[in-house]
């Protein structure tokens, strides 16, 4: 193309950007391939083929002729390999490892616009090519020289190929007509038509396709190149690519002949040329090679991997603070990106507009370096379930139980925050398990027909966005009835309580529920399920427990991928904004004042569709002045907290979704009941992301103690509820007194903190 | 002798360069910012090829894909999808839509001149 | 494209531009002339551009002009046409006149 240099450079600067993707995903097949190469996944061969297949595309519209010259002769290793010819051994990972590597130079190279001397890729490139172009039967290579000058692949193919269009090809606006004329591009084209499918005149369609063909195709080109050409039809049709006969010296003569009529050098020049140039290089380097390379005979793995090529691995270790300052780094990049955004709507509208496009990429750009850095501190949870056998181990000969512990979805992948703040949680189900959820003795658990060995399992999944780790028991279940009599004892339920067994089972985790004097060797450590529940929850997780009396014990533990984002819900009461994680919110409604109710006891609740939802009070939890007091009027969010049960939470307005990047209160500040974090707006204020659970704790002490007077002065339509008339909403008996924190304070401290 | 061609894609940068590649090779081009644009310059004049972005708002490339293959004027003209994905669903659901091929990204002048070729007259 | 009749012969001038588009019109040509019982006359001296579609049509046209004994032929195809027909491994099966 005849263009100027700008427009050009543009062209480049993408280029070598998706380059960069391209070799990330490389590597990572790559690695996939080296961990696991008796095993291979035909798709990674594919998609790395395919990366270099680009790599190669874009280098020769610029004329990058030596990243071009690599990259075919390692494309063409790859293509045989996705074909089966060549068998993966390691030595031929670490072959691929290095070779790209070396594309990673050269693409380096061509962005710096310096080429790299040809001696430092040259034995990686003369072994690609002996096994790229080399004899691919059994029958060792004999030596070098013969392998770069006698090439079969370069030879005359003859390719059979039946094509057989489905009747909506052509409404695809797809043209057999042009797969021929580019098929006639790559070499001597012989075609049969068969016309058996055409219908009557008067029967035909005139947009369904009825022919079909068999082509006999001689040429030079790869199957790949064949392929190609029915790229966009695979799936209009039937296709059958073969190879008549392959690297057959009869045949060879044969098409000889063929090329001799017509020469298919002239239909693709630059191909040949550019393969005939890798030829003479090869040949000429060849002899050259001190250690001439082992004999890479597919399917063989040489005994002494004494490959010149050192196995690489193409990760890095980086250090883990370079990661999290980056992290760090980029979160306050995603604030200053909402800023200047919010900036901009302040801007008169003709800029505003000017400025949002680019605005807009900004954005685009921000979350993806947010995505790609959250990316790297992805972790398997593997780290953390290797601690377990042993602890479970331990555990059983101490109790003297015997278990056997299975694992699964080691591999599940979290965030490096969430794996450092899951091994105690973990640690602390494994131990109730084994503590209280297997049975005594064996004896115990072959006098009810089980196995003598109990069996605890350990898995990890990807879940809507969260990762659940769950820990099964097959022992005897939750003590219902005991654990109700020790609620009872506790004074955490009272005695006439009607409780479902979901209800009775989540009791375990109640405040106050194990004490000190019955925490046993094991499950020890003085924290009770309630304290695991409390850690899980601050970290805007949540865990359950299921049990089946006799049959076992099931608790899972939902956390969420990162704590370093998180997706909220701005809200707004008076002039404070809180966030609300976007994944407890059930929904939000604004109540009719015939649905607001007051209970006995003074709590708020609103009934929604015949439940009862008991009302957080916002503005009263943090004493905010100037907000909406009266739900009808203001906006109800209805929030899932532990145990799944709902509470709303009484807001002015929902200001919108946003992604907001987490900080610690407890290492920025101090903690905060009813707030789990804090976090920074687009406009610089701190806000407040709340506690949802804890928010309802609060909420629970504050009715006890709130006066009539404050609730007169609301103007809710009072209906009494009997306090037992709904099971549903419970009332916590919490003997230490909390204060209620005048919070705008806080904010204003924090405020002045982070600015500073 | 060149082409009437529709670009549409919501980045302009995008659009920029097809059109400046296509002009290049002597075709004509029109351009629009979403598929609802697409559609309103479209008309009842027939172009010779559409090349649409998928992720685009008002209306993505896919839905754009299944308004032309309904419109009685349009419905055969053949229409290229540029994706990022380099194989799987983005193609089937390009191909589910009536897409005739596809071009991916990163954008590729000679790649570009390449497909045009490949599935326009 | 229409059909011009001259007593048991319907004469057709191929349309420049006989891509998919106008496949549609192409065949009610065909199958009016079917109908009809015409001998057909293609005149194919403009066609600059052709098409899968249009080429199954004109072999479906010929294919029952043949079987029903009228006579089919083209007349003056311009290479455009000559190619695509070759193209598609047609050619031998058509008579063609220049």
């Amino acid at each position: 193309m005849s263009t100027n240099d700008f427009d050009l450079d543009q062209f480049k600067a993408t280029y070598f950007e998706e380059c960069a993707e391209l070799l990330i995903d490389a590597e990572t097949r790559l690695a996939d391939l080296q961990h696991n190469p008796e095993n291979v996944d035909a798709e990674d061969l594919n998609a790395i083929f395919r990366v270099v297949h680009s790599v190669k595309g874009g280098a020769g519209a610029f004329s990058f002729d030596q990243l071009v010259g690599f990259a075919h002769i390692y494309e063409a290793l790859l293509d045989r390999m996705r074909q089966g010819q060549i068998q993966i051994t390691e030595e031929i990972v670490s072959l691929l490892l290095t070779a790209n590597d070396i594309l990673t130079n050269l693409i380096q190279a061509a962005q710096d616009g310096i080429s790299v001397p040809e001696e430092d890729f040259v034995d990686v490139k003369n072994k690609l090519n002996l096994l790229a172009f080399g004899e691919d039967d059994s029958s060792p290579v004999e030596d070098t020289e013969t392998t770069a000058t006698s090439d079969p692949d370069k030879g005359l193919k003859k390719y059979l190929i039946s094509f057989i269009p489905k009747p909506e090809l052509l409404q695809h606006a797809n043209e057999p007509l042009l797969l021929v004329r580019e098929m006639k591009g790559l070499g001597d084209l012989t075609t049969t038509v068969n016309t058996d499918r055409l219908p009557n005149i008067q029967k035909l369609v005139s947009d369904e396709a009825y022919f079909s063909w068999n082509f006999e195709l001689v040429s030079e080109c790869s199957l790949n190149d064949v392929e190609e050409v029915f790229e966009f039809v695979t799936e209009d049709c039937e296709l059958e690519i073969t190879i008549a006969s392959p690297d057959d010296t009869s045949d060879q003569a044969d098409t000889q002949e063929v090329s001799e009529t017509s020469p298919p050098q002239t239909s693709a020049p630059e191909k040949s040329l550019e393969t005939t140039k890798e030829q003479a290089v090869a040949a000429m380097q060849a002899p050259t090679i001190p250690s001439p390379p082992p004999p890479a005979a597919p399917g063989q793995a040489p005994a002494a991997a004494a490959s010149p090529a050192a196995p690489r691995v193409s990760s890095i270790r980086v250090d883990l603070d370079r990661v999290d300052r980056l992290v760090n780094m980029v979160g306050e990049l995603v604030i200053t990106q909402a800023m200047l955004r919010q900036q901009v709507d302040n801007l008169p509208p003709e800029l505003a507009a000017f400025m949002a496009k680019g605005f807009e990429d900004l954005g685009m750009h921000t979350r993806e370096i947010q995505e790609s850095v959250m990316a790297v501190r992805m972790q398997p949870v593997k780290s953390v379930f290797a601690r377990i056998p042993r602890l479970v181990r331990e555990l059983a000969a101490k109790l003297g139980k015997k278990v056997e512990l299975e694992t699964s979805g080691e591999h599940t992948e979290v965030d490096k925050t969430v794996i450092e703040q899951l091994s105690d949680p973990l640690i602390h189900m494994i131990r109730n398990s084994l503590d209280h959820g297997i049975e005594e003795t064996p004896e115990d658990r072959i006098k009810v027909g089980k196995p003598e060995l109990a069996i605890v399992n350990l898995s990890a999944e990807h879940r809507s966005g969260r990762i659940h780790i769950i820990v099964t028991d097959d022992g005897r279940g939750i003590n219902r009835e005991r654990v109700k009599s020790k609620a009872i004892e506790k004074g955490i339920i009272s005695a006439d309580e009607h409780l479902s067994d979901e209800a009775i089972d989540d009791l375990i985790f109640s405040p106050g529920f194990s004490t000190a004097e019955e925490v046993t060797d094991v499950s020890g450590r003085g924290v009770g399920m309630d304290v695991v529940r409390r850690n899980i929850s601050n970290l805007g997780g949540r865990i359950s427990v299921q049990s089946r009396p006799g049959k076992g014990t099931k608790f899972v533990m939902s956390l969420p991928l990162t704590l370093a984002v998180l997706d909220g819900m701005v809200v707004a009461v008076g002039k404070e904004k809180f966030i609300i994680s976007l994944t407890s919110i059930i929904e939000s409604l604004r109540p009719a004042k015939t649905e607001l109710h007051k209970l006995s006891n003074g709590a708020d609740v609103v009934s929604l569709r015949g439940e009862y939802i008991r009302l957080v009070r916002l503005h009263r939890l943090f004493n905010i002045p100037n907000a909406q007091k009266d739900p009808s009027k203001a906006l109800v969010v209805v929030v899932e907290i532990e145990g799944g049960k709902q509470v709303g939470i009484l807001v002015d307005e929902l200001l919108g979704q946003q992604q907001v990047v987490i900080k610690s209160l407890e290492e920025n500040y101090d903690p905060v009941d009813g707030i789990s974090a804090a976090t920074i707006l687009g406009n610089g204020m701190v806000a407040l992301i709340l506690d949802v659970d804890g928010l309802d704790a609060m909420a629970r002490q504050v009715n006890h103690r709130s006066d009539r007077n404050d609730l007169e002065n609301e103007n809710t339509d009072t209906t009494l509820l009997s306090e037992n008339s709904k099971s549903l909403i419970q009332t916590a008996d919490i003997s230490e007194e909390k204060v209620d924190i005048p919070l705008s304070k806080e904010t204003q401290n924090l405020e002045v903190m982070e600015q500073n | 002798m060149g082409l009437k061609v529709l670009a549409v894609d919501d980045s302009k940068t995008m659009r920029d360069m097809v059109s400046f590649t296509l002009k290049g090779a002597g075709h004509n081009v029109l351009e629009a910012a979403d598929g609802c644009e697409a559609l309103q310059v479209l008309g009842g004049d027939r172009v010779d090829l559409v090349i649409t972005d998928v992720n685009m708002p008002n209306m993505d490339g896919l839905t754009l894909c299944r308004e032309i293959r309904a419109n009685p004027t349009h419905r055969l003209t053949p229409i290229l999808v540029l994706t990022t994905e380099a194989d799987g669903d983005k193609k089937n659901e390009g191909r589910g839509a009536g897409a005739t091929g596809w071009i991916v990204k990163p954008f590729n002048p000679e790649k570009l001149l390449q497909v045009v070729n490949k599935v326009c007259p | 494209m229409k059909l011009e009749v001259s007593g048991q012969t319907a004469t057709v001038d191929l349309a420049p531009g006989l891509d998919i588009f106008v496949a549609e019109e192409l065949l009610a040509l065909f199958v009016e002339a079917d109908n009809k019982g015409f001998d057909l006359n293609i005149n194919a001296g403009g066609v600059e551009k052709a098409s899968t579609a249009c080429l199954q049509i004109i072999h479906s046209a010929a294919v029952s002009c043949i079987e029903s004994d009228r006579t089919f032929q083209i007349t003056d195809a311009s290479d455009a046409l000559v190619t695509s027909f070759k193209d598609l491994g047609l050619y031998s099966k058509i008579t063609m006149r220049s």
